[in-house]
């Protein structure tokens, strides 16, 4: 008996410890952000995620995301946007706030020497189109050579997120994704 | 179940367990775990049965919500943990993996019941009679060392080797005292091989004693079970009642290809249900005709 | 033709100087049954081995031995092994299968008969000797005497002509040995079988035999039937050596110089007495028991234990008290938990409820150091166990590094011991290469080195003959008169009666009585000693085969004209 409460305390402190260390949001929370007005003076950025290389390969794609229906037939998942550029910002935090106002579904991998990928946007992840598939971005044209977290911006700023089927032979991102 | 002969009975739970490893599909996992339980119901008493269910929810519980902490895939969003979302596909599958493990569980226990020491050396030894002794041998001389290594202990005890010094000593007289056990191990042994020469081993064309015999019931079994497992895996293997979780869950289609796998596999998730079942029915019968 | 034929066989171990076997004649024709008796160490283990082409020691062997005309070294290996049955001492050392039926059916396999044909044999075997009940235990949980009977059966199984048994008997405790020596009668009685046996105990076997081979440091004194016995062992030199492994009946005769025929049995010796000697004088005068006047050494009062939480109590209320000075001996069926009582007393297991006290304080007042070192010495039922160094001088040596000596005092100790048990000659030896009686009284020297107050003995009797048991005897006594205390737990009725100061018994988890030996035994009809069963109702408290020689002296015989 007392071996059985012990127990059923050692749960409920673990229970507890687990609890005070997550952060549970609902869905509209979530996607709750406040995206700034653009003003004149206001330094801005402009945003594209696509995908249309993904559906030219749709021989390699996996089977179940195809049959979904959930990608876009144009390739677009988000068209070139505007969005304001606030203080130190990086395209991580770009990406991020476009994404919950835009209620597309991303999710990062934040690996241990501090650095930020993304493993799938939209429903559609990394080598969901062949092992050399994955999330790659260009700012200003020029394939990024750093994880995302890392690339400080400046007003003006091009970034292109595009769905690659063949990661290596362009841009990579650092500290993740194939190769 | 426990008449069957040992091959038949094996192979059975071979046949069960492998197949519900292959397959994802809710209702297969659900047939099986629910065969497992029932059997091991059957097997083991129904108090048994519901103490170990009420142990394993929590376990179920669990396993369920370990996947979507680490799974975000999925198009239903039940809610954001830590920034991440967790899908009902992720909860979904961590359901079945859960109740794959579960039923596997079980079917273990039921193996472990069904399948006693005896019968797992005669399975072994079947590969050659003096593997049979040997592994005889082994099982027999773990409960005899420990014991004499109890009453060595004892001895040394009540000379008080235990007592003094500090835990080094203590560990060095432990260390002695199996060193005792290790002598009288090895003199023991060069008796007791003397006693099987005495008794000829060694001698050639050695034969192997099986306390189990063969009935008709067993070999028809064991080809019926052959028969369907060789039907399923497969059909099983190359898709044909596959069920998709991601981006989302896929629709339960009673197709003719999941039929064509669930059949069979239905069949020898019963069998064992329907060999206890068919005793005990048959058991009531004849004893109320008295 | 004689089945074996032994001629002129002198035997020499591979190593040593001096032969083990010289000059030995034995024949043993088809369906007798030897007995061969003869002290440990006389070379009767030896002489059986050699009669088994796989049991053969090493050495140099001159002579012949022949078993059914074959010479055994030229035997084929299969005759052999169906022919040649052999069952020794020590059951956990022939036993190597983990199921009972398995063990049965080991030589078979061996043999390479199929399945069908074992299958038959086992069902018949198992019959035979009751086995059918436990046929699907594992071996580790069997009982002694029914480790030895299942060696005995799967020695059967293989039906052979000659039955080999090197004191198989000497584990058991009297119950078992009973029952064991039974079934090795009917195997001769039913099949045939010839039979050699070689033991100690020889109460129930004199009468059983067909004949008796006296062996004694390698020589065959003689053999002859078992009533020719005494009239043999009398005319050598120094007849009482060969005394106390007498049956009591021939004891009897023996002390009494009978004439006539020798009584083999309790009831051949009770009517040989009621047909010689009177008894007016109905029983010897007691001295009144004087220990309860001296102060307690141990005492436990309503007594309670056992080995795990969810398990039985071993011990149900037991109130015992140890008198200083005395040897108290506990006996008891076997398994009842006699052993169990000695570790409560000794220390080393605790009651959980009931009170105990060790020279009147409580237990936890002595350290573990005292408790061990200077208080208890215990001897356990394998004296292997005992031994941790190569050589019995270290294992000496180091109960000496308990008291703080000077290398020479220690030595001087050593010594001093060594001489009382007589085992000066095996000092240097490793313990597991002495005989039983020799390693018995090296592990006695061993605990008496380290000059504990009490001394508990977990069955010292096992597998010692009778010679060994008086020494071991002698030495104890000696120990204890000063001031000592002796705890035995045996079931050696005849032992407990001529050599304790009390004796109880346990039974039901309690103490039933605690009494000296006279009173103890007297009041009991079954659990009593042979002397006792042979005197009642003709003389009264007699205990002892010694005991009841004196009283018929004193009585005198009775005149050949009263015999009308």
């Amino acid at each position: 008996m007392k071996k059985d409460l012990f127990v059923a305390f050692v749960i409920l402190f673990v229970v507890i410890l687990i609890f005070s260390g997550v952060e549970i949001q609902s869905v509209d929370e979530y996607y709750l952000t406040h995206l700034d007005d653009i003003r004149e003076d206001s330094e801005t950025v402009f945003l594209t995620v696509r995908c249309d290389e993904a559906l030219e390969h749709i021989g390699q794609m996996n089977v179940e995301l195809l049959a979904s229906g959930l990608l876009p037939s144009n390739g677009v998942i988000l068209a070139r946007t505007e969005y304001v550029l606030r203080e130190g910002d990086s395209v991580y935090e770009i990406l991020d706030r476009a994404m919950r106002h835009n209620r597309i579904p991303t999710e990062y991998v934040y690996s241990s020497d501090g650095g930020v990928y993304v493993k799938g946007m939209g429903h559609l992840y990394e080598y969901d189109c062949g092992p050399l598939s994955g999330w790659s971005f260009s700012v200003n044209g020029e394939p990024a050579q750093s994880s995302c977290n890392r690339l400080e911006l400046s007003d003006g700023d091009e970034i292109v997120w595009s769905y690659t089927c063949s990661l290596g032979l362009f841009s990579a991102q650092e500290g993740g994704g194939g190769q | 179940m426990t008449n069957l002969h040992p091959l038949t009975a094996f192979g059975l739970f071979f046949s069960v367990i492998v197949l519900t490893m292959l397959t994802m599909h809710p209702v297969l996992l659900l047939t099986s775990y629910f065969s497992a339980v029932l059997l091991c119901g059957v097997l083991r008493g129904a108090r048994h049965l519901l103490k170990s269910l009420a142990y394993s929810i929590p376990v179920m519980l669990m396993l369920t919500l370990l996947n979507p902490i680490f799974v975000h895939r999925g198009t239903h969003i039940l809610f954001f943990l830590n920034g991440n979302p967790v899908t009902l596909e992720a909860v979904a599958y961590g359901a079945s993996s859960s109740l794959m493990l579960l039923s596997l569980f079980y079917w273990f226990q039921c193996f472990g019941i069904v399948i006693t020491e005896e019968k797992l050396t005669y399975l072994f030894g079947r590969v050659s009679p003096r593997l049979a002794l040997v592994l005889s041998m082994s099982l027999s001389l773990l409960p005899c060392l420990r014991r004499k290594f109890l009453e060595i202990d004892d001895a040394q005890r009540a000379l008080g080797v235990y007592g003094k010094g500090g835990y080094v000593d203590r560990l060095r007289a432990k260390l002695s005292s199996l060193s005792i056990l290790l002598t009288w191990a090895l003199e023991s042994s060069v008796e007791r091989a003397r006693s099987m020469r005495a008794r000829g081993y060694g001698l050639p064309g050695r034969t192997a004693y099986s306390l189990y015999r063969r009935t008709r019931r067993d070999v028809v079994s064991g080809v019926l079970l052959l028969l369907l497992f060789c039907v399923t895996l497969p059909l099983l293997l190359s898709g044909w009642a596959t069920f998709s979780y991601y981006p989302t869950l896929c629709s339960i289609t009673w197709s003719f290809h999941f039929w064509g796998a669930y059949a069979p596999l239905c069949m020898l998730c019963a069998f064992p249900l329907l060999l206890e079942g068919g005793e005990r029915f048959k058991w009531r019968y004849w004893t109320s005709k008295i | 033709m004689a089945l074996l034929d032994i001629q002129n066989l002198t035997f020499t171990y591979a190593g040593c100087n001096s032969p083990v076997l010289q000059a030995i004649d034995l024949q043993v024709q088809k369906g007798e049954f030897l007995l061969l008796c003869g002290a440990s160490g006389c070379g009767k283990t030896t002489l059986l081995q050699l009669l088994k082409k796989q049991l053969s020691p090493n050495g140099t062997q001159s002579g012949e031995i022949l078993f059914d005309g074959t010479r055994i070294t030229e035997m084929e290996e299969r005759d052999s092994v169906r022919r040649i049955g052999y069952v020794r001492q020590d059951p956990d050392a022939q036993i190597v299968c983990d199921r009972v039926w398995h063990e049965l059916a080991f030589a078979l396999e061996s043999l390479g008969e199929p399945t069908d044909r074992i299958r038959r044999k086992v069902a018949e075997i198992c019959s035979f000797f009751g086995i059918g009940e436990w046929y699907h235990q594992t071996t580790d949980t069997l009982s002694g005497g029914q480790k030895q009977i299942l060696a005995l059966a799967s020695v059967m199984a293989c039906e052979p002509d000659l039955l080999i048994l090197d004191e198989p008997t000497a584990m058991l405790d009297p119950i078992a040995a009973t029952h064991f020596l039974a079934c090795v009668r009917r195997i001769h009685a039913e099949f045939g079988t010839t039979v050699i046996l070689a033991e100690h105990r020889l109460e129930e076997l004199f009468s059983a035999c067909d004949r008796i081979a006296w062996m004694d440091a390698g020589r065959m004194l003689f053999s002859t039937t078992p009533r020719e016995t005494l009239i043999k062992l009398s005319a050598h030199s120094q007849p009482e050596r060969y005394l106390p492994a007498l049956p009591s009946a021939v004891r009897l005769f023996w002390m009494l110089k009978g004439e006539g025929d020798c009584p083999l049995t309790v009831r051949d010796g009770a009517q040989f007495l009621r047909t010689h000697f009177q008894n007016a004088i109905r029983s010897l005068d007691q001295a009144p028991l004087s220990t309860s006047s001296k102060p307690v050494a141990i005492s436990i009062e309503d007594g309670y234990f056992r080995y795990t939480r969810e398990g039985t109590d071993v011990l149900r209320g037991v109130s015992l008290s140890v008198y200083e000075g005395e040897h108290l001996c506990i006996l008891g069926a076997n398994g009842v938990g006699k052993s169990t009582l000695l570790r409560v007393l000794g220390g080393v297991s605790r009651l959980w409820k009931g009170k105990y006290r060790l020279w009147g304080k409580k237990l936890r007042e002595f350290s573990p150091k005292v408790l061990y070192e200077s208080q208890f010495a215990w001897l356990p039922q394998d004296p292997k166990t005992l031994f941790v160094h190569d050589t019995v001088e270290a294992d000496l040596k180091e109960s000496t590094s308990l008291r703080s000596l000077s290398a020479a005092e220690a030595e001087a100790r050593i010594e001093d011991i060594c001489e009382q048990l007589s085992i000066k000659h095996l000092r240097g030896r490793h313990p597991y290469d002495l005989s039983g009686g020799e390693r018995q009284r090296a592990a006695v020297a061993k605990l008496l080195l380290r000059e504990p107050k009490i001394l508990l003995l977990d069955e010292p009797t096992k597998g010692l003959d009778a010679y060994d048991k008086e020494r071991l005897a002698s030495i104890l006594t000696a120990w204890k008169g000063e001031g000592r205390v002796i705890v035995t737990v045996t079931h050696d009725v005849e032992f407990a009666a001529a050599f304790a100061d009390r004796c109880a018994l346990f039974f039901d988890g309690q103490v039933i009585s605690a009494e000296a030996p006279v009173p103890f035994f007297s009041g009991n009809r079954f659990y009593t000693t042979a002397a006792r069963r042979m005197t009642y109702p003709y003389y009264e408290n007699t205990v002892t085969v010694e005991m009841a020689a004196t009283l018929c002296l004193q009585n005198g015989r009775i005149k050949e004209a009263e015999l009308q």
